[in-house]
């Protein structure tokens, strides 16, 4: 089967790789790109989405990962040819648990865990922020148009939704579960607060494996009673005084969620679910994501990973096993001295708290330093044997010093050996400085928690 | 987390809701001419592929498969998860006993053992090729009449010259029925009817509008089966 875009190239469809609503989506026989074909009922119906396509291909997208439409086919058929994201799975094979698996728990973490969630999650967050910044409204997040790569980079398809905030849309475009109510309902059209309110109940959805909306209640009742509870008119199940909605079911709260995303989920689905604009935005969402992959720890018997506070590995039960607290903090060297001279401690500013397990590397990133995710890495910390490793992976050449024995400062280059230095339990005497080291500057700071390995 | 220690087997999701799906299907003696019979086997063999492959997601689509002919009509398949559903190919013979074919199915919708209340809207999905041979109209009042069968989403295919669009009109309205004059057109109806439920399973909603395509008219898909 052969269709012809508006360039006059012709694609062979090779094999159905999903079926939606609206249509379905081809690979080609160019494993560039993929094919999606509409199922419209009328000619009305064809104009009508012609001239959305039409539109969506003007968008400033360039830089996004968004399969955006790059050519119309010519008629008989309507649908459009987009770029293939190779090996890409739905976030819906991380949120929505398979019908036959009878250990939801083992299944969560056999397909990555929180680790992959949070990761996958921040960068959608990531993503939609920006379309956000641009004055652009994704029209339909649900867990079967965010697309992760083993590398758990994140892009979006389907954009026939996409379009200017200063333009909404008056007709309903809906994935229910993940739609806001007030869309839901059909009282409003799509908006930036109608995104941020799906991209929470996905990452709710995908975290807890619980709808935040569909308690044990709800979920018993009819489907009118579902459908009530998405207009927003039962109280969402994590209340904090209402207990008609409460879930027994998905994952604890307390297990997959920081209180800073437990925050964001409460403001979202309380006061959020009836006002829009109480909805915190995909920013505060993104940043609190990535804190919380920042404060994991994989337990050493069984491999799941968690955050490093609980004191046991909630998956199995087995001890944390030692790890290093790195918390970026700013200093001033001359704030610093003026303290040691009268003989207090230095005011600190922490920034971010990176934990490193004896798992593997970890990376202290622009994003802890400025709170933009964008760029490369700075340094890589490794912990093995009770000692801790420092590489650094950019341009920029840091400064390990130990404190308090004649200042010994032991460069950090790219392209050198990584440095490394054991650790005792408690804060360690070295530093990482990263910066100029007078005036104001960032720095690490290292403190062992747990026994250190013998 | 309360104390006592969790463990990966206590975790529970909520159990999805039922979408069912029923077929019926005229398997009287009029079927097996013209190929008719071997492309309905073929088209709800796919059907029920595809809907097994939908196996996450807030609902799980359950069908059942209710053949008449002869004297009356028969459940092929009972109602289970599409993943459970072994379907054997129908054999076509006699009569056209319709009315039986609508009770049975408003005695299975009506039944909440077989219909739990939280199951999501169901779809009846008539295919039919001929002139109902039993007493039809008290049967399909009494499903127009039934509280939950009413309800559910009707559509109907007219499979060649003779078959009673009038009857299936009734049935589902005639906004929900179209004629398939040949296997290709049968195919469609099948994949439209598996497109607009599959989508309903992921997407969890109970009560989607469902247009039907014109599957005279050449709307550019008729040639994507592959």
């Amino acid at each position: 089967m052969n269709v012809k875009d508006d360039g006059g190239r012709t694609h062979e469809l090779v094999r159905e790789l999903g079926t939606g609503g609206q249509g379905s989506v081809y690979a080609t026989q160019d494993e560039r790109y993929v094919v999606k074909v509409l199922r419209l009922p009328d000619e009305a119906a064809r104009e009508h989405w012609l001239r959305r396509l039409s539109a969506v291909r003007t968008l400033p997208l360039e830089d996004l990962r968004i399969a955006r439409p790059i050519r119309l086919l010519q008629r008989p058929h309507v649908g459009y040819v987009m770029e293939r994201v190779p090996g890409a799975q739905p976030l819906a094979s991380l949120c929505q648990v398979p019908h036959v698996e009878a250990a939801p728990g083992e299944w969560y973490v056999r397909t990555g865990g929180l680790r992959r969630r949070l990761a996958v999650l921040a960068r959608t967050a990531r993503l939609l922020g920006h379309l956000h910044s641009r004055g652009l409204v994704y029209g339909d997040p649900s867990p079967a148009n965010v697309l992760f790569s083993g590398d758990d980079t994140v892009s979006l398809i389907d954009a026939d939704n996409l379009r200017y905030a200063s333009r909404p849309l008056s007709e309903r475009v809906l994935t229910p579960w993940f739609a806001a109510p007030e869309v839901y309902a059909g009282r409003s059209g799509v908006s930036s607060l109608t995104d941020a309110f799906a991209f929470a109940a996905m990452a709710f959805q995908t975290l807890t494996l619980v709808h935040p909306l569909l308690g044990d209640q709800v979920s018993q009742d009819d489907a009118e009673a579902e459908e009530a509870a998405l207009r927003g008119e039962w109280p969402w199940i994590d209340h904090p005084h209402d207990d008609r909605n409460r879930s027994s079911a998905g994952l604890p709260r307390a297990l997959v969620l920081t209180p800073a995303l437990m925050a964001l989920a409460e403001q979202t689905f309380g006061e959020g679910l009836r006002d829009p604009l109480a909805r915190p935005g995909l920013s505060a969402w993104e940043e609190a994501l990535w804190a919380a992959a920042d404060r994991l720890l994989a337990c050493p018997s069984c491999g799941a990973e968690a955050d490093h506070a609980l004191p046991e590995c909630p998956w199995c039960g087995a001890g944390r096993g030692p790890y290093v607290l790195a918390e970026v903090q700013v200093t001033d060297q001359e704030v610093s001295d003026l303290a040691a001279v009268q003989g207090v401690p230095a005011p600190t500013m922490a920034l971010a708290v990176v934990v490193v397990g004896s798992d593997g590397a970890r990376h202290i990133q622009p994003r802890h330093f400025t709170g933009e995710a964008q760029g490369a890495s700075h340094v890589e910390l490794t912990f093995t044997g009770g000692r801790l490793s420092v590489r650094s992976l950019d341009e920029a050449t840091y400064t390990l010093r130990r404190e308090q024995r004649d200042k010994d400062d032991v460069p950090v280059e790219q392209q050198g050996k990584p440095k490394r230095f054991p650790l005792a339990p408690g804060r360690s005497a070295w530093q990482l400085h990263l910066g100029a080291l007078a005036g104001q500057h960032r720095l690490v700071t290292f403190d062992l928690v747990g026994e250190a390995a013998p | 987390m309360s104390r006592g220690r969790l463990t990966l087997k206590d975790i529970t999701v909520a159990a999805p809701r039922p979408l069912p799906v029923l077929l019926l299907l005229d398997v009287s003696g009029s079927m097996a001419e013209d190929g008719k019979l071997a492309a309905l086997n073929t088209a709800v063999r796919d059907m029920l592929h595809a809907f097994a492959q939908e196996q996450a997601g807030g609902a799980e689509i359950h069908v059942a498969v209710l053949a008449f002919s002869g004297r009356e009509a028969r459940v092929h398949v009972p109602l289970k998860p599409a993943r459970d559903v072994r379907f054997e190919a129908l054999e076509a013979k006699g009569h056209t006993p319709l009315g039986s074919a609508l009770a049975l199915t408003t005695r299975i919708l009506d039944n909440r053992d077989l219909v739990p209340g939280r199951a999501y809207r169901p779809t009846v999905v008539l295919v039919s090729d001929g002139v109902p041979t039993d007493e039809w109209e008290a049967p399909l009042a009494a499903l127009l009449a039934s509280p939950r069968a009413s309800k559910a989403v009707r559509l109907a295919l007219a499979v060649g010259e003779d078959a009673d669009l009038e009857v299936l009109t009734h049935f589902a309205g005639a906004d929900h029925v179209r004629r398939a004059a040949e296997a290709r057109q049968l195919r469609r109806f099948f994949r439209f009817v598996t497109m607009s439920v599959t989508a309903r399973s992921r997407s969890a909603t109970p009560d989607q509008v469902v247009t039907l395509p014109d599957l005279g008219a050449d709307d550019g898909f008729d040639d994507l089966d592959l």
